[in-house]
């Protein structure tokens, strides 16, 4: 069975707190083997990294554990590289280090400090993209980032987030990197973005397309 | 001695004044050169073998990804690269790019071109400005990349950016916009290349 590894802030939340969403963010993984909650990857290796297909981050500290650890880029940048998977779930504070900014192909014009209003948003899925095909339309209560895009990362976009002005922006792609693939998901402030039947199958779905997964992985 | 590999096109490495030639007379007494011609899959334990990579081939795409990984990881493990010309060109693989921190937007017919040292606080014997004849080639550098210009190329009233370094992870970047002819190599340039050296290797 493929393996994921899900980090999230179970001890010290900040803004999403792992704890709340756990039940219904791990059983989304349905089809793999979850090892939930971790919470020090700036304690990982490159190779703490290996024995996962899969790393998934809902967290919001990578930024303040940035700058103290030596290795925590290195080794996300090799794991990937080198044939693992990224899915980064709605705050992409990551990216706060540009190698991983290019990695995902974008970079948040401004950490997140607090929580920014929430605002009624629609998410439309491309039919095209295998992460998204099937999915249907959806509306969640999140927040919208500012996001500036890198010129030098392909991203597929596969969900567009429209607002009540009708104005669309990107909420959710892909991008190779190396051996690897990475992934990003916009939704997920609240606990109903995972309740959500349409944002779990795609969440459910990009962790199948990045791990190149097949029926007897199960 | 510190060991660098050359990862060249067939033919063109072994150009008399070209390829490993100049290399091996830039960093004569330091580094020994190896060349590989044509490689489209290199193992991480190859690029580990040396203290830098050299990218003087424009056949990147030809790579496969398992490739494309290992040099990233090499990289970001805390590996040197050193990029000219044609090696700073891919249509396949643009995390390449990413990792050079920019990459090629256009190019016009070759010509005399201005090149002029940029303000920084590095070494104040660092070559001004220099002239040479070239392929006018123009880079984009990558917002997200945070690489910092050396030299920017003078043509029709525009600056591009022509030489820059970054680090990325545990790692060093070095980029020569040019270097598509023997012609491109000229004291300042050789100087530049021996100091990004320096800079690659013994982190200076």
């Amino acid at each position: 069975m493929k393996q994921i590894i899900l980090f999230g802030d179970p001890t010290y939340p900040l803004y999403h707190p792992y704890k709340e969403v756990s039940d219904l963010l791990e059983s989304i993984f349905e089809d793999f083997q979850v090892t939930g909650g971790r919470e020090h990857f700036e304690t990982f290796e490159a190779w703490d990294y290996e024995p996962y297909d899969l790393a998934v981050f809902y967290t919001d500290h990578w930024i303040d554990k940035s700058g103290t650890s030596p290795q925590q880029v290195q080794a996300l940048l090799h794991y990937v590289a080198r044939g693992g998977s990224l899915l980064v779930l709605h705050n992409l504070d990551l990216t706060v280090d540009p190698e991983v900014a290019q990695m995902l192909g974008a970079r948040l014009r401004h950490p997140l400090e607090n929580p920014g209003p929430l605002r009624k948003l629609r998410f439309l899925p491309d039919e095209t993209h295998p992460v998204s095909r099937g999915v249907e339309a959806f509306t969640l209560e999140e927040e919208r980032f500012g996001v500036e895009y890198g010129f030098f990362t392909e991203r597929q976009e596969f969900l567009q987030a429209v607002d009540e002005e009708g104005i669309s922006t990107p909420a959710g792609w892909t991008s190779c990197f190396g051996r690897g693939r990475a992934a990003y998901l916009s939704p997920g402030h609240t606990r109903e973005a995972f309740a959500d039947p349409s944002c779990r199958r795609l969440i459910r779905q990009a962790a199948r397309w990045l791990t190149n997964f097949k029926e007897e992985d199960t | 001695m510190k060991r660098a590999l050359l990862l060249a096109d067939p033919g063109s490495s072994r150009e008399p004044g070209y390829g490993e030639e100049i290399f091996r007379d830039i960093y004569k007494g330091w580094m020994e050169i190896e060349t590989l011609c044509g490689g489209r899959e290199i193992s991480l334990e190859q690029f580990c073998t040396c203290h830098t990579v050299i990218l003087h081939t424009g056949h990147l795409d030809a790579w496969s990804r398992e490739s494309v990984g290992n040099l990233i990881a090499y990289v970001a493990d805390g590996g040197s690269l050193m990029a000219l010309g044609e090696g700073l060109h891919t249509r396949r693989y643009p995390e390449i790019l990413g990792l050079l921190g920019g990459g090629l937007k256009g190019k016009s017919t070759p010509c005399l071109l201005d090149f002029k040292k940029t303000e920084g606080k590095e070494s104040p014997e660092r070559v001004e400005s220099f002239s040479l004849t070239e392929e006018a080639r123009f880079y984009e550098l990558d917002p997200l990349g945070e690489s910092q210009v050396l030299y920017e190329m003078e043509y029709a009233c525009r600056s591009y950016p022509a030489v820059w370094r970054r680090n990325y992870a545990w790692g060093r970047v070095f980029c020569l916009g040019f270097g598509t002819m023997a012609e491109s190599f000229p004291p300042p340039v050789r100087k530049i290349l021996w100091e990004a050296g320096l800079w690659l290797l013994y982190r200076t």
